[in-house]
């Protein structure tokens, strides 16, 4: 406990983790201004988004009616009709975005998509595949069942898909990363310059120490949590989208479960502090081993992009740590919290550092 | 039960020995003084002694315990160089750190802060600090504790006269309380201050030598230097050197009655006398070769 304190006192002097939490603090401003400020082209956005489809339809009419005019096609004159009726109801939907009819137009928006599987039944040009007409109608199908309307998942400023924009941004492998190198410079500075021969004669094990250690270094990343948790659960609430029913904003995965907003930001957080628990182990086991700050800070990195290159190109396991890098993916892939995933981060965090430990016994100099 | 035991260690790094097959014993409390060359090892088998650095081979108890163990370091401190100093921490907090660890009670760090003499900057960050008022940092850190067995790597480094005279103070106190100290130092004339006990270290081997038989005793005169006196040393064969503030006397074959005998007959001015013992000095130019001043 007294190590721990030390540490902790040590990693507030070095000032790098006050650097680390500004900087969270006004990218998460930056961003919530940002979003303020483009509240007004969200129905315009949204507008110009079915405008393509619109075209799109309007052109396969255009052409509909001029073979029509040549010789009559009972095939072409179905198409026709079902695509007038699709014009219609896109302009309906553009309609209900333009005055902000949020549950309007998720019915038009549903309707569109139903008129629209008819169209290409009947060969008609719509750009979206069934299976993505599929999902979106589902989706609505959720909101409608929650009383809640669509929101623009990259500009919304209600509390949780704000949260959920912020936190899919910093608990990231970039956000991860920074965190534990910044937070842990405290460690890898004392090899440089040699202060860690201070710590070395006094009665203290190297259990102590480590353990000491990474407490200290787990706060640090846990009060970072609260930061961007708190931060950006704040500025939307005193900016007034704070309805409770929000926190049940429907998110699907990719096998079509559903998982509401609140569950996802708990379990990210969940996974986030035991994933930073796992990366310290893994900085400080390092660090131990190596007693170089450059070559830890490099071979940390490496073995953290590595990690992320490897989730990133598909291949994505519970048992693989790293995945972890992403902690709202993983809770969206997940109904619920995962035990196995839990005991996975826990349990190499404590082989970690007992290996750590182990490592550290060695002399201080080589 | 024999306090420090140092036996065969030998160190080695790459073709070059830097200790070899040191040992040494020490049963009890007292000053013993490590001298050597620059890069002769002195802060290495402080190191080895201190378990920050492992021997090629040997080994090294304090206690009776291995200095492995680190429940040794609750009655044995290591003065090491001021690097490892924390620059972005006060040196309250390191003071506080090490009252912690050894759970003493809080006020020993005003109680030693004030005997070392760094309250004024206690709070300051160490980076901030002077060579001086880090050593002064160092030594507190070190007899926070009251340890038994002490061990200094270079202390006097950077200090002003009065701080070294404090410093002085100090180690014999705590001789005199109990502790063993092991100190390093090129102050020579220090070293010959606070003890007798000198231990050399000349091409990987520790020579354990009481400064006693190589005692010197000289009398620094302040006075304004003067050719009649300077004829009357050498017509009763004192060797004596030019310095300053005036004369450095040596006894050789006389006695301090001599000496006075001599200076009531002369017509001089005298300031002050000091009395200087060296020893140190004297068999280290013997040892390492190095050609004394005529």
């Amino acid at each position: 406990m007294k190590t721990s304190m030390f540490e902790w006192k040590k990693i507030r002097r070095l000032k790098l983790f006050v650097a680390l939490a500004a900087a969270t603090f006004l990218l998460i401003t930056g961003m919530y201004i940002h979003n303020v400020v483009q509240q007004d082209l969200i129905p315009a956005k949204k507008i110009e988004y079915f405008s393509k489809f619109l075209t799109e339809v309007s052109q396969q009419n255009d052409t509909d009616q001029q073979t029509l005019q040549k010789s009559e096609d009972p095939e072409t004159k179905m198409r026709l009709e079902i695509g007038m009726a699709l014009v219609g109801a896109l302009k309906e939907l553009q309609d209900a975005i333009e005055n902000r009819e949020g549950n309007a137009e998720l019915s038009f928006e549903n309707t569109v998509y139903q008129i629209a599987t008819e169209y290409k039944s009947a060969l008609g040009t719509f750009s979206l595949s069934q299976k993505e007409m599929d999902h979106i109608t589902q989706v609505n199908q959720e909101l409608k069942k929650r009383n809640l309307i669509k929101e623009d998942f990259d500009l919304s400023i209600a509390q949780p898909l704000f949260m959920k924009k912020v936190t899919h941004l910093l608990l990231s492998p970039v956000g991860f990363l920074i965190a534990t190198l910044l937070i842990g410079n405290a460690f890898t500075k004392e090899w440089d310059d040699k202060s860690m021969q201070f710590n070395r004669v006094l009665p203290v094990s190297s259990a102590e120490r480590i353990i000491g250690r990474l407490f200290s270094y787990w706060l640090a990343s846990f009060v970072w949590l609260i930061i961007i948790y708190g931060i950006s659960f704040s500025l939307p609430y005193a900016g007034g989208r704070t309805e409770q029913s929000l926190f049940s904003y429907p998110f699907a995965n990719s096998n079509g479960q559903f998982n509401e907003a609140g569950g996802l930001l708990v379990n990210s957080g969940i996974y986030s502090v035991l994933f930073l628990l796992f990366s310290f182990t893994i900085f400080l086991l390092v660090g131990s081993m190596l007693r170089n700050a450059i070559i830890t800070v490099l071979l940390v990195s490496a073995v953290f992009i590595g990690g992320w290159i490897v989730t990133s190109v598909g291949v994505i396991s519970v048992w693989d740590p790293f995945t972890y890098q992403q902690p709202i993916q993983v809770a969206e892939q997940q109904k619920s919290l995962s035990p196995i995933s839990l005991l996975i981060l826990s349990g190499l965090s404590i082989v970690g550092t007992i290996l750590a430990c182990i490592a550290d016994k060695r002399r201080a100099l080589s | 039960m024999s306090r420090i035991v140092i036996k065969d260690i030998s160190k080695t790094y790459k073709s070059h020995v830097v200790l070899n097959s040191i040992s040494l014993t020490i049963d009890e409390a007292g000053i013993w003084a490590l001298v050597a060359p620059n890069g002769a090892g002195k802060t290495t088998l402080l190191n080895i002694v201190a378990n920050l650095l492992k021997p090629s081979s040997g080994k090294v108890t304090l206690f009776g315990k291995t200095n492995t163990d680190h429940r040794i370091f609750k009655e044995v401190s290591y003065l090491q160089d001021n690097s490892v100093l924390f620059d972005y921490l006060t040196g309250y907090d390191h003071l506080k750190y090490v009252c912690d660890v050894q759970k003493l009670p809080k006020n020993r760090i005003a109680e030693t802060a004030a005997y070392v003499g760094m309250e004024g900057y206690l709070k300051k960050r160490v980076g901030s600090y002077s060579l001086g008022m880090k050593q002064h940092l160092l030594l507190a850190a070190s007899i926070l504790s009251k340890p038994k067995i002490l061990l200094m790597d270079e202390p006097l480094n950077g200090l002003d006269p009065s701080s070294a005279i404090l410093v002085r103070n100090i180690l014999k106190e705590l001789a005199a309380q109990g502790t063993t100290i092991i100190l390093s130092s090129h102050n020579l004339s220090e070293i010959d201050r606070v003890t007798r006990q000198v231990l050399f270290l000349k091409d990987g081997k520790l020579l354990e030598e009481n400064m006693a038989h190589y005692e010197m005793i000289s009398y620094q005169f302040t006075m304004l230097q003067n050719e009649e006196w300077e004829t009357r040393l050498k017509t009763f064969s004192f060797p004596f050197e030019k310095v300053d503030k005036g004369y450095d006397i040596q006894l050789a074959h006389h006695s301090f009655q001599d000496l006075l005998n001599l200076v009531a007959a002369a017509t001089i001015s005298i300031q002050d006398i000091q009395k200087v013992i060296s020893g140190t000095e004297k068999r280290y130019a013997e040892l390492f070769n190095v050609r004394e001043p005529v």
